[in-house]
């Protein structure tokens, strides 16, 4: 089973390739920046369009599912699922 | 529509926009951050000790330049302005001046106007590789996705670039943010989107941003000026 942490090293090193940044310093930057994230929001929905793709589906979330975009938690617990989701199927 | 291109010392007593206008400023955030940082509130404050580096700087330039564009809007110093910036939400101040601010790398762009107001830009770096189309596929109406698709490989990251920037302002103009809702529930290829009024912004020639501003008013005219301190 792929574990949570798993999923967000893999959602981290996405943003760290776009953002051009060291993994070290973009964890930095997240924890000093708490619940507020430092990047726009474009840089996030790519990581997580790329992340999903490296998990091996396509990112579409439903409606009801917007917020996932909200922050790196909230993004990492939605690609986590999914990802149990097609392990158990 | 495309924006007139004009600059202003920002210490002149300014006149609000009429309605359907929109005031888009302009800032380098490589200046100093002298000035800003005296200017900037408690709770601003507050939000800067949670970032260090270029973010710190950043954010200190375009919000010392937010309270001193307002200020001279609103005729009073730019430390005294009375401006409610909750995250996610859009900043608004007594007196009806309405604001919006958009960061992208270097510069800040800041939207004033009498209506609400969004305002957005992205670096054509932000649409750069292999993962635009996908990206384009997660956030695009189908109508616009379809229209997408008929352009060019080249000018792909363009023509995405001008609807994500239109997306974002209407969330903006709306007080919303990304997570309130899907992109791609927004349609915004043509001239208005659920009553707001959507326009292209022109930031000179040659620059790499992207970036559009949207009003809530049945018209938009927009102007570009350049702040600096």
């Amino acid at each position: 089973m792929t574990a949570r942490s798993d999923v967000r090293s893999m959602l981290i090193g996405a943003l760290a390739e776009k953002r051009r940044r060291d993994v070290g310093k973009l964890e930095a930057e997240l924890r000093a920046a708490g619940s507020e994230c430092p990047y726009d929001s474009i840089w996030l929905v790519k990581a997580g369009v790329r992340a999903a793709r490296q998990l091996g589906f396509q990112l579409k979330p439903e409606k009801s599912e917007a917020a996932i975009f909200k922050s790196v938690e909230a993004l990492t617990t939605y690609l986590h699922n999914k990802v149990q989701d097609q392990e158990a199927a | 529509m495309a924006a007139t291109a004009t600059s202003c010392a920002p210490d002149l007593d300014l006149v609000l926009p009429g309605p359907g206008e929109v005031d888009v400023w302009r800032v380098e955030l490589t200046g100093d951050t002298g000035y800003c940082a005296g200017v900037l509130s408690s709770a601003e404050r507050s939000r800067l000790a949670g970032r260090c580096g270029e973010a710190r700087r950043r954010f200190v330039r375009s919000h010392g330049a937010l309270r001193d564009i307002a200020g001279a809007y609103m005729h009073t110093r730019a430390a005294d302005v009375e401006l409610f910036c909750a995250y996610g939400a859009a900043p608004c101040m007594p007196g009806g001046l309405r604001v919006s601010l958009s960061h992208c790398e270097e510069v800040a762009l800041i939207a004033v106007a009498r209506r609400p107001v969004g305002v957005d830009a992205e670096t054509l770096a932000a649409a750069g590789d292999d993962d635009l189309d996908d990206l384009a596929d997660l956030v695009l109406h189908p109508r616009e996705l379809a229209a997408y698709k008929r352009v060019g490989v080249a000018q792909r990251p363009r023509a995405f670039l001008r609807l994500w920037t239109r997306k974002e302002a209407v969330l903006k103009a709306r007080g919303e943010g990304i997570g309130d809702r899907l992109l791609s529930e927004l349609e915004v290829g043509g001239s208005t989107c659920g009553g707001l009024s959507l326009a292209d912004l022109d930031l000179g020639s040659g620059t790499p941003l992207v970036g559009a501003v949207v009003l809530d008013h049945p018209e938009v005219r927009v102007t570009v000026r350049e702040w600096w301190r």
